[in-house]
């Protein structure tokens, strides 16, 4: 059942996942694709640079990230990291915030009574 | 193989230099990273679709600063040129405008000669001429040039 209701609330979800992962700890791209591979595959599909690097960039555009390069000594080139900005930080809190509150109201719509229908 | 992927996508992006260089310089990261971790760069390329589509998206994510099709460059680029040759030849005309011909009678020319020649010979008016062809000459190429392209088409 991968209908575009799902894919949009993927889409929609996945930077506020990518803020989550970033804010907790200072991280590099293949790390980020591993994460999300490990702990939400299944649910969220198979993550892939190809969607994950064009939402870092518009993330730091946004100002909400910022990175730094290092020297990688493993791979001979170097290693984007990834961490979050004072504003970044905010609004991943207003984020937080509002999911709470969107999920509450999102559940209150769906109802004891449609949830036992739809898991029959 | 990796080198052709990166080239590849260097070809349809569509962004500053800049951004551009950090675009490629993250795909080297990718697969080096991806390589240290055992996959291998067809793997890689797999997960990373089509230069086309991979350069596409990346460049609508970098919003804003995003360069202008190529069709609306060349349109500024002719516009830009027409305006800088016309300002060109208008200067042009005005300086040439309050010339005096040589040996006229009464504007005293050989006293001013004097402090006026001398050291180097920057003759300004001609070369505001040859800014003005070059110009008009370089909007009239665009112009030919999309003329052509759109014909083909």
């Amino acid at each position: 059942m991968d209908n575009r209701y799902l894919q949009q609330f993927k889409k929609g979800s996945l930077e506020m996942i990518l803020l989550c992962l970033i804010g907790r700890k200072e991280t590099y791209g293949y790390e980020i694709i591993t994460e999300l591979n490990n702990n939400g595959a299944a649910v969220l599909g198979y993550a892939k640079e190809g969607t994950v690097y064009p939402i870092l960039y518009r993330l730091q555009q946004a100002g909400l990230i910022q990175c730094r390069i290092a020297p990688a000594a493993a791979n001979g080139g170097s290693k984007k990291y990834y961490s979050l900005t004072p504003k970044g930080k905010e609004t991943l809190y207003e984020l937080i915030a509002f999911w709470g509150k969107y999920t509450e109201c999102v559940d209150s719509f769906i109802g004891e009574d449609l949830r036992m229908e739809a898991l029959k | 193989m990796k080198e052709q992927y990166i080239r590849q996508v260097e070809k349809h992006l569509t962004l500053p230099r800049k951004a551009k260089q950090e675009v490629i310089r993250d795909l080297n990261e990718i697969f080096a990273s991806a390589l240290e971790n055992g996959e291998t760069e067809q793997q890689v390329i797999d997960r990373l679709g089509t230069p086309e589509v991979f350069a596409e998206n990346t460049a609508e994510q970098f919003g804003g600063k995003e360069r202008l099709p190529k069709n609306n460059r060349t349109i500024l680029s002719v516009v830009v040129a027409a305006a800088i040759a016309v300002v060109a030849f208008v200067i042009y005309q005005t300086t040439r405008a309050g010339d005096v011909p040589d040996g006229v009678i009464g504007q005293a020319n050989a006293m001013t000669n004097i402090q006026v020649e001398g050291g180097l010979a920057l003759n300004v008016p001609a070369i505001i001429l040859w800014i003005g062809i070059v110009a008009a000459v370089f909007a009239v190429v665009q112009i030919v040039r999309v003329v052509i392209s759109k014909w083909r088409q």
